[in-house]
């Protein structure tokens, strides 16, 4: 079944099919994904691009690591939602990896008070800096969801005591 | 020296940034508000949005209210009027500006000077 789905910031076409499977693997199969931006209808201010990473294709490439080797969509079949859904459920699938993983990366020197990646719910890379794990990874693995956080027995909890104000 | 922002009374004291997506490059420009009173950094979430964020984490946070909420954590470069952050973990809110916290802030030095209604900012 071939759906169009228009989301806010970008049109996604994608080739559905029924495939149990979470965590496909990478494609290598042509993947009938379209993917095209739209212009933001209110500009932060100024804009423009720059990468970093230059070795990187750009994000939309990588739309086909969703994709199982026989290019069907991995999970929620029926379901209309858009791509930033589909990062966030990508997300939470590797928040709950992380968990499972949780006390046995604490009782791991290798581990213990570093960032860890998280990628198809198990650990890909690791280092004491946020920026270096995130370069890394993003480089090897495509820019995906991957969950990147600190194994630490501290709960991560903040408080924000300003208030948003606004001038009426 | 920096003037203090007069949009809004009491002045703040914001400073021009920009925002990059740390792969695609893609950028914007905005206002950030220093505020020593919040831990962690927070960007517009249209923000995210328009630069095709991907997020990388969660994070709770308790508001002036006392109500919990849970925020998508992304990676952003920062640049804060000549001074550069690569790779740093921000959180996304539905708010207007940027919001520059602690931990950025403790990376700086921070002058104020209130009743010139200036300050200054410098690495360490």
């Amino acid at each position: 079944m071939l759906k169009q789905q228009i989301v806010e910031e970008q049109t996604v076409i994608i080739r559905f099919s029924q495939s149990p499977n979470p965590y496909p693997l990478q494609s290598t199969a042509n993947p009938q994904i379209v993917f095209e931006e739209t212009p933001p209808t209110e500009p932060f201010h100024g804009s423009g691009s720059t990468s970093l990473y230059p070795n990187l294709s750009s994000a939309p490439s990588n739309y086909e690591t969703w994709l199982s080797p026989n290019n069907s969509f991995f999970s929620y079949p029926e379901l209309d939602i858009s791509s930033r859904n589909y990062n966030l459920i990508q997300l939470e699938k590797e928040q709950l990896a992380f968990l499972a993983l949780k006390s046995n990366l604490l009782n791991d020197q290798r581990y213990r008070e570093k960032y860890v990646a998280i990628l198809q719910g198990r650990v890909v890379d690791s280092d004491l800096s946020l920026a270096q794990l995130a370069k890394r990874v993003y480089e090897k693995h495509g820019y995906v969801p991957i969950l990147m956080t600190k194994v630490t027995d501290k709960i991560r909890k903040f408080e924000n005591s300003s208030p948003e104000t606004r001038i009426s | 020296m920096i003037a203090y922002d007069q949009s809004e009374d009491p002045p703040l004291i914001a400073i021009d940034c920009k925002i990059a997506n740390p792969v695609t490059g893609i950028f914007r420009y905005g206002r950030g508000k220093f505020d020593t009173g919040a831990p962690l950094t927070f960007i517009p979430e249209k923000l995210a949005n328009e630069l095709g964020l991907m997020p990388n984490g969660f994070v709770n946070m308790g508001d002036y209210t006392g109500n919990q909420r849970r925020h998508l954590t992304y990676i952003v470069n920062l640049h804060l009027n000549g001074f550069d952050f690569d790779g740093v973990e921000v959180a996304a809110c539905p708010r207007q500006n940027v919001l520059i916290a602690r931990d950025l802030l403790n990376q700086l030095n921070v002058f104020l000077y209130g009743r010139q209604l200036q300050f200054d900012v410098s690495w360490p």
